[in-house]
């Protein structure tokens, strides 16, 4: 599968006034195949931003190597910038003109026209607000007319920073499907974001940043793999009960929550109801212990030092 | 190229601030004018004549004295006297006169060298203070492009305001009068008004460009505006009274003299209107090429 990014050992630091050095991105290496939705995942500050700054060449890297849709990044900007749509933390538009005309600018540099313009803005669902002030818009507003903004070019890689920033749950909603639908339009998703159930619900694959420093990467499943603990959850009227039988039949159990964890692979579920079922005593609930993103997240940014993705 | 400009267009003509600002130029135009022709009347031919026996009299008066001691050694006394001792000078209240529109003109300067200054500021600040900077490069990432066509597009945008408002002036003004006052002209006055708005014009997107350079390097729209203000009302100040004779390379200076359009003399320093355009090129382009520089190689956040 070719990829639609491509980054090498890339590094960002910021200096500030009085000299102090900070490191935004460390040594990132990434590779982002076509199509799908990809999450870009990392606590506040991990780097994420910025990598996407230095994909549309906003900032310069101190060192690394950038490719986007195949071109080198920023020799090659000007002729793949047409190909990709960006938005870059709020979408920053023009608060007092009309979400029309802040298109309408934007088309304009592209010579696309009206019709495209309000395709768009009825695709994000702005078309009876397009002539009242950004100004008015609420947050969640502004997030669709940026997107609208990015969509506008027919692009085929759309880069896509926090895009379900300020949306009410509705909202949410609204977007992953249209990240969704993006996807599988054949267009690549780059999508970053803290909100990891919007990301596991949306992404075929993820990255996890944390300080600058890729901690994970691959498709959602393999990701949670690496966390996740084989084993199942039993739901019983008698919690006390159920786990003295499971481990009378030589399972290894603990209380979990109001549920019995058992240690075993989830195909083998069936021997945990047969010896419940000897001992009379029937689950109420019988389910794989799943790890979701969240957890992973938390248990691959909260150490002190990360260790890089190998 | 194309797409940018007209993109460019489409934005500053919809920026409030240009409309304001035009709206408010045109309203003291109107203001001015209409105060003007309540104060102004139109004299009879018996005034008239009057005025003119007594300004021929002045006149051979001050040639015959010599200019009365105001002109310069080898100066055209006589020349200086037509030009002083005009029957306007013996109408008791002068009214307007159609012939003072190039002085008038003259005096708007100031107001359009500000106005441009302010709309150059405000639209590339304005681009820095929203982020819309970033968005326009997401969309044309050569920024040197992104900043001569910003440039060009203001500068010219500018112009055209500037013209159509004295444009607007010099109609009301002939209007009022022939209404109210007198609109006898010299022969060279109508080459004297356009040379005027033109220069006036162009100073103003000079202004512009300047501003824009400003609010480019500091970000800011109101950084731009300090800049200038602290640049030219104390700095330019200071070199005048400490280094006189680096008076000929002041801005504030080198605009005064382009727009007058003749030569002038500050303290020991004499300006010439072709050196006055020189100097302000190098100001306005020279700040334009080290903001673009410096935009071309700076993180944008």
């Amino acid at each position: 599968m070719a990829s639609a990014i491509e980054i090498e050992s890339l590094r960002k630091e910021y200096r500030s006034i009085r000299g102090r050095t900070t490191v935004a991105v460390d040594g990132l290496d990434l590779d982002v195949p076509e199509g799908g939705v990809f999450g870009f995942l990392g606590p506040n500050g991990a780097g994420k931003t910025t990598t996407i700054r230095c994909l549309l060449g906003l900032v310069a890297p101190g060192a690394g190597r950038v490719r986007v849709l195949g071109s080198e990044i920023p020799r090659a900007l000007p002729s793949v910038i047409r190909r990709v749509g960006a938005i870059v933390e709020t979408p920053a538009l023009f608060p007092r003109f009309s979400g029309r005309r802040n298109l309408m600018i934007l088309a304009r540099i592209d010579g696309i026209g009206c019709t495209s313009v309000d395709a768009a803005l009825t695709r994000v669902g702005l078309a009876d607000r397009a002539d009242d002030l950004v100004k008015t818009y609420s947050l969640g507003m502004k997030q669709r007319l940026g997107i609208a903004a990015a969509l506008l070019k027919d692009p085929a890689m759309l880069l896509l920073d926090e895009p379900a920033n300020g949306l009410d749950p509705a909202g949410i909603v609204e977007v992953r499907g249209l990240l969704r639908s993006l996807g599988a339009e054949g267009r690549t998703v780059f999508v970053s974001s803290h909100i990891l159930s919007e990301v596991q619900h949306t992404a075929d694959r993820v990255a996890i940043l944390a300080r600058g420093k890729l901690v994970a990467s691959g498709p959602v499943r393999e990701v949670l793999a690496t966390r996740q603990g084989s084993g199942v959850l039993v739901r019983l009227h008698d919690q006390r009960a159920g786990l003295d039988a499971l481990v009378r039949a030589g399972f290894e159990a603990e209380p979990a929550g109001t549920s019995v964890r058992v240690s075993i692979a989830a195909e083998a579920a069936d021997r945990v109801s047969r010896a419940l079922a000897e001992a009379g005593l029937y689950p109420i609930e019988l389910r794989p212990d799943e790890v979701d993103l969240e957890t992973v997240f938390l248990e691959l940014t909260k150490a002190d030092d990360v260790e890089p993705a190998s | 190229m194309i797409g940018l400009v007209s993109s460019e267009w489409l934005r500053i003509r919809s920026r409030r601030l240009v409309k304001v600002l035009a709206a408010v130029a045109l309203a003291g135009i109107v203001i001015a004018l209409v105060i003007g022709a309540a104060q102004s009347r139109r004299p009879s031919a018996d005034e008239l004549e009057s005025a003119r026996l007594s300004a021929e009299a002045a006149r051979d008066d001050c040639i015959a004295q010599g200019g009365f001691g105001a002109v310069e050694p080898g100066g055209d006394v006589e020349a200086f006297c037509r030009q002083e001792m005009n029957s306007a000078v013996f109408l008791g209240k002068p009214p307007m006169r159609l012939s003072e529109l190039p002085e008038t003109l003259r005096g708007t300067a100031f107001i359009a060298i500000l106005v441009g200054l302010v709309i150059g500021a405000s639209a590339v600040g304005a681009s820095w203070q929203t982020g819309t900077i970033t968005t326009i490069l997401t969309w044309e990432p050569r920024r040197l492009r992104v900043a001569v066509v910003r440039a060009v597009v203001v500068a010219t945008a500018v112009f055209m305001v500037v013209v159509a408002l004295l444009g607007v002036l010099i109609l009301l003004f002939w209007v009022t009068t022939s209404l109210r006052g007198l609109t006898s002209i010299s022969e060279g006055w109508p080459s004297e008004v356009a040379g005027v708005v033109l220069r006036v014009s162009m100073l103003s997107a000079a202004a512009s460009v300047i501003g824009g350079a400003i609010a480019m390097l500091g970000r800011n729209t109101a950084a731009a505006l300090g800049a200038v203000f602290v640049y030219l009302a104390v700095l330019e100040g200071l070199v005048r009274g400490l280094r006189p004779a680096l008076g000929r390379f002041l801005l504030g200076d080198n605009i005064a003299t382009a727009v007058i359009g003749h030569e002038v003399t500050f303290g020991a320093t004499t300006l010439t209107p072709g050196r006055a355009w020189v100097v302000v090129s190098i100001y306005t382009l020279g700040l334009a090429a080290l903001a673009a520089a410096v935009f071309r190689v700076r993180d944008v956040h």
